[in-house]
């Protein structure tokens, strides 16, 4: 874009998303009024393929002729860029050019009606062709009274002039605007490109990084929620006793500890998520800095201010880390408390059981065997009354003369016989009841009984 | 659901409960009605600002990330 109302005194920057909503709005009434003249696309003066957004370029330009203001509308990657320029007379002073740009500004905005919570942030920068040190922070000064200015030099080759100085006009911020003064002979690549691509990093790392503040601000007070609860929950079961192994409280505390170490692992990925984030946009920093930065032990404040403060922003992201990662391993160590109680719990119940299960067949055997005590006690009172009763009708039937002539060993084996099987039948008979199947005792008992009284009744027809 | 849809949701109830006690306001008789509705204006407005704010750094993170 060719200076043909004198030099560049100031940019104003306004940064969107590009697909916000707001930004035609903004635009209809930023460039309410004005002549639009297309114009080519800004070059950020690098080869393509160096790796840069290369987005930046001015495609619509608003120019209104009298007041030397230009309104570009240029993209950035994701971003869009609404930069108002102001074009000053040569024979003031660069302090009253300034202060009147600076109203003029206002007056923009004032139209526009900046949305500041829609709108990713704003920059006025002022430009006065180039100046010494002292002249510089002086006029700064002027209109910014009570500020300190952080200088960074720029590379010549970029900033035009033996000396170019870049400055942020530090404690001027107005909530999400920043200021910043520049003195370089020829800032057209400057203003159009350079500095709106290291500025819009800046405005996205301030984005985010606030964002992420304030994520880490309500995770900082769960973990330390989950702590304090995680304590108390040990002291309670570690240190305390009382109702320790309480099955309901212990189920309770896993499941209470079971939700703070689901919270701590999702705390512990968002700010993973965040460090990642700030720490690739702080890289994005370094690369878009890195031509706009003069070497040599050039003074370097400006751009040192901005990394080490996104520097502390992903060292406290990281440290947040470390915490969480602390915090799971004592929600873990809890849980695993917990768990132990409860096995200690299933291990005394078992043993319970088992010293109940060993009484009882304790019990049973002695009963087994006082059992078996009484019927061997009533198998041979069977036998002797069996033995006692088959004699006496034996002699009964047959009549002492026959009885009497059987030989006693002979009369003793037949009638042990039956009344041997008679109680073998009995209990073998019980058995099969029992069983609810016959055995080999009843066949033998039944075949005993059969041949002890076939021998019976053969014995007293010989004798008769 | 999407965070992004969500918190476009809630900007919008935000902006309906600013209408709801803005329309409070105006029909107040009282003062202390009217300036009580008026303090709830504030507080959506406010609110409605943080999501619009957070709405757009996380189009922006998201941007980023796709």
């Amino acid at each position: 874009m060719a200076a043909d109302t004198g030099g560049t005194i100031a940019a104003h920057y306004i940064y969107l998303l590009k697909d916000d909503e707001a930004l035609p709005q903004l635009w209809s009434a930023i460039t309410a009024g004005a002549e639009l003249a297309p114009s080519e696309p800004f070059s950020l003066g690098l080869a393509p393929g160096h790796g840069r957004h290369h987005g930046h370029g001015c495609s619509i330009v608003s120019r209104s002729g009298d007041d030397g203001r230009e309104v570009c509308l240029g993209m950035l990657a994701e971003l869009a860029v609404i930069e108002l320029r102001y074009r000053g007379r040569e024979e003031t002073t660069p302090q009253s050019q300034w202060r009147g740009v600076l109203e003029s500004i206002e007056a923009d905005r004032g139209r526009a009606g900046t949305d500041e919570a829609t709108i990713l942030g704003e920059t006025t920068l002022l430009v006065a062709g180039e100046l010494g040190d002292d002249e510089l922070i002086s006029a700064a000064a002027g209109v910014f009274p009570d500020s300190n200015l952080l200088i960074t030099d720029i590379d010549p080759s970029v900033g035009g002039g033996s000396r170019p100085l870049w400055a942020y006009v530090l404690e001027r911020r107005k909530g999400q605007r920043d200021f910043f003064v520049l003195a370089a002979s020829t800032p057209d690549t400057l203003v159009e490109s350079l500095l709106p691509e290291v500025d819009s990093v800046l405005k996205k790392l301030g984005k985010t990084a606030k964002y992420f503040a304030h994520q880490r601000q309500t995770i900082v007070k769960e973990r330390l929620q989950v702590d304090k609860e995680v304590s108390a929950i040990l002291h309670e079961r570690v240190v305390a006793g009382g109702d320790t192994y309480d099955p309901d409280r212990l189920e309770r505390d896993i499941a209470v500890l079971s939700r703070m170490f689901g919270v701590l692992a999702t705390d512990s990925q968002l700010v993973r998520r965040a460090a990642e984030q700030i720490e690739k946009d702080r890289h994005r920093l370094d690369f878009a800095l890195s031509p706009v930065r003069a070497s040599g032990g050039a003074r370097d404040e400006a751009t040192e201010y901005f990394t080490t403060r996104y520097d502390s922003e992903l060292a406290s992201a990281r440290a947040e880390g470390v915490n969480l990662d602390f915090s799971r391993g004592n929600a873990q160590a809890a849980i695993e408390v917990v768990r132990t109680q409860v096995d200690l719990l299933r291990a005394g119940e078992e043993a319970a059981l088992q010293a109940q299960t060993k009484e009882i067949l304790d019990r049973s055997l002695l009963l087994q065997e006082e059992r078996l005590a009484l019927q061997v006690a009533a198998g041979f009172i069977e036998f002797v009354l069996v033995f006692y009763y088959t004699l006496k009708s034996w002699e009964g039937v047959v009549g002492h003369g026959i009885f009497d002539h059987v030989p006693s060993l002979l009369r003793l084996l037949v009638v042990a016989g039956v009344a041997a099987g008679a109680t073998i039948g009995t209990h073998s008979l019980a058995a099969a009841i029992r069983q609810k199947k016959a055995n080999g005792g009843v066949w033998l008992a039944a075949a005993l009984i059969v041949m002890s009284l076939a021998g019976l009744v053969t014995l007293s027809v010989m004798n008769t | 659901m999407d965070v992004i849809k969500l918190i476009e949701d809630a900007i919008e109830a935000e902006r309906e409960a600013v209408r709801t006690y803005k329309q409070g306001a105006e029909l107040a008789e009282d003062p202390e009605t009217r300036t009580f509705f008026e303090q709830l204006v504030g507080w959506e407005q406010e609110h409605e600002r943080i999501l619009k704010e957070r709405l757009a750094t996380l189009k922006l993170i998201r941007g980023d990330q796709s």
